[in-house]
């Protein structure tokens, strides 16, 4: 089966479309000595550091074949990376960014991960980079979760240094200006009402874009673990003006502890007139819908 | 990254899959949920012996899942917190089940004598450890990771289900810093209090199932 991914194009249109300034500040990362186990490869890398902006350092883990590890929310099992950046005194907790995750299903039991290489960024706020010398030393620790038939905590300490860049134009700064950062999802408004034992979610189709192909598949990622049992499937309604989704929440809600914004990321499978599936992401940011009476 | 799972054939095999498990006799249809009959079950001990959900009216039960290799797992045998809670809860009156629902050659799946000799060797203190190789226990009350935890009163209601405590690690470190979900579960019951916290996430290694398709 041919799957474009969709996002990745929008990335490449992205960075072309910047300006020759930005594209010129954009250095190659540094990347730290690796730790190495069985099961993974990990290093930290960062970029020349830009006055005045924030930095990403990224742990980047490399998995072998048939192992995982986990998203911000890791669904039913498991657990995310966890990383502290020190810089200049300061320290800094993440991954922030996050690519998008995959669905990982175990006999019926759902966690969403990564499997392959996956970059996890934790951003540096400018001003924890005050700095005397003309080289930033970054460190850093990481603890993260690799599994396969079984689950294996693996951790790191990491070192870096990173040269400051020269002067740098406006454009410099912005997130897009860096490759070390997942693509930027578009964000699609969505709404959710309550639908028995869960909600459900829709989500107008023009905000999905593209709309000469038909969504044959959609899921949408929480990034807050409480909200859906993960391992329930999310039964699609495609209609004219938008896709629902049925979500089933994760336990019976009290009233008072009713979400009052969804925000994740839903993955939508297209299918072409030519036969060809598209996987697409967008950022969902969902808010209550405003029962009619 | 390879494609998503989407596109694998796993989400219709499951769907297939939940129709077989709600077929098994003894099964219970609906969900595991808090307040109502607990789903009853019938298993065989390390001991050899069987151990049914009914023998123990009248007395409160806990239900551990557990698989000795993981990590999550790991955090609270090497504490001694699980073993502490056993003792505690034992002591008390109350049953302690340990199941294991770990297949045959998966992580965590150990024979008779194997659980036995765990039991020993790690001071554990369950008053059985029950077999489920094929998972029949740990599909009804829709237990998906180890330790997943469930509390049974004496009238035979579910009362509590979710994790052990509170934060999401193998840290041992984060044992004593963490809200004990279960051992405060257990004070509230006995006290005859509503338990504060009823419904929890529970975290840890995915329960090593048999495919049921």
């Amino acid at each position: 089966m041919t799957i474009r991914r969709g996002v990745a194009s929008g990335v490449l249109a992205t960075m072309i479309a910047l300006p020759l300034q930005a594209q010129q500040a954009v250095q190659a990362p540094v990347e730290s000595a690796p730790v190495i186990t069985d099961r993974s490869r990990a290093t930290l890398l960062a970029a020349a550091a830009i006055p005045g902006a924030g930095m990403p350092v990224v742990l980047r883990l490399q998995l072998r074949p048939g192992w995982h590890t986990y998203w911000r929310n890791p669904g039913d099992s498991g657990e995310p990376a966890s990383v502290t950046v020190r810089v200049s005194g300061h320290e800094i907790s993440g991954p922030d960014a996050w690519p998008v995750p995959e669905r990982i299903d175990i006999a019926g039991i759902v966690s969403y991960g990564f499997h392959g290489e996956v970059d996890l960024v934790t951003t540096v706020p400018a001003a924890a980079m005050q700095r005397s010398s003309d080289v930033l030393q970054i460190e850093a620790s990481a603890t993260w979760l690799v599994c396969d038939k079984v689950c294996v905590p693996e951790k790191g300490h990491f070192a870096l240094n990173v040269p400051a860049a020269g002067p740098a134009g406006s454009a410099a700064g912005k997130r897009d200006a860096t490759p070390l950062y997942p693509p930027v999802l578009p964000v699609a408004p969505a709404m959710f009402s309550k639908m028995g034992q869960g909600w459900t979610l829709r989500v107008p189709a023009a905000s999905l874009g593209a709309r000469d192909t038909k969504v044959t598949q959609a899921y949408f990622f929480p990034e807050r673990g409480d909200l859906i049992d993960h391992s329930a499937a999310q039964a699609l309604h495609v209609s004219e003006g938008e896709i629902a989704l049925d979500l089933t929440a994760a336990a019976p809600l009290p009233a008072a502890r009713a979400p009052d914004e969804m925000r994740g990321v839903l993955a939508i499978t297209r299918q072409g007139a030519d036969g060809v599936r598209h996987l697409d992401h967008v950022r969902l940011v969902a808010r209550p819908a405003i029962e009619s009476r | 990254m390879s494609s998503s799972p989407i596109f694998t054939r796993r989400g219709t095999l499951l769907m297939g899959a939940g129709a077989t498990a709600l077929a098994l006799p003894g099964v219970a249809f609906a969900k595991p949920q808090v307040g109502a009959a607990a789903p009853t079950f019938s298993g065989v001990g390390s001991d050899g012996k069987p151990h049914r959900l009914a023998d123990y009216r009248g007395k409160t039960v806990v239900l551990e899942w557990t698989n000795h290799e993981c990590p999550y797992v790991g955090k609270h045998y090497r504490s001694g917190n699980m073993q502490a809670l056993q003792k505690d809860a034992t002591a008390g009156g109350i049953i302690w089940l340990s199941i294991i629902s770990s297949m045959p050659d998966s992580q965590g799946y150990v024979s008779a004598a194997q659980a036995n000799d765990l039991t020993k060797a790690r001071k554990a203190a369950p008053s059985a450890v029950l077999l489920d190789p094929d998972g029949v226990i740990g599909r009804a009350y829709d237990a998906r990771v180890t330790p997943h935890m469930y509390i049974i009163d004496a009238k035979g209601a579910l009362v509590y289900m979710g994790g052990i405590d509170s934060i999401r690690s193998t840290d041992l470190d984060d044992v004593p810093k963490a809200k004990p979900f279960v051992k405060d579960a257990l004070k509230q019951l006995a006290a005859g209090q509503p338990i504060a916290s009823a419904v929890t996430q529970a975290y840890g290694c995915t329960i090593k199932y048999k495919p049921t398709a």
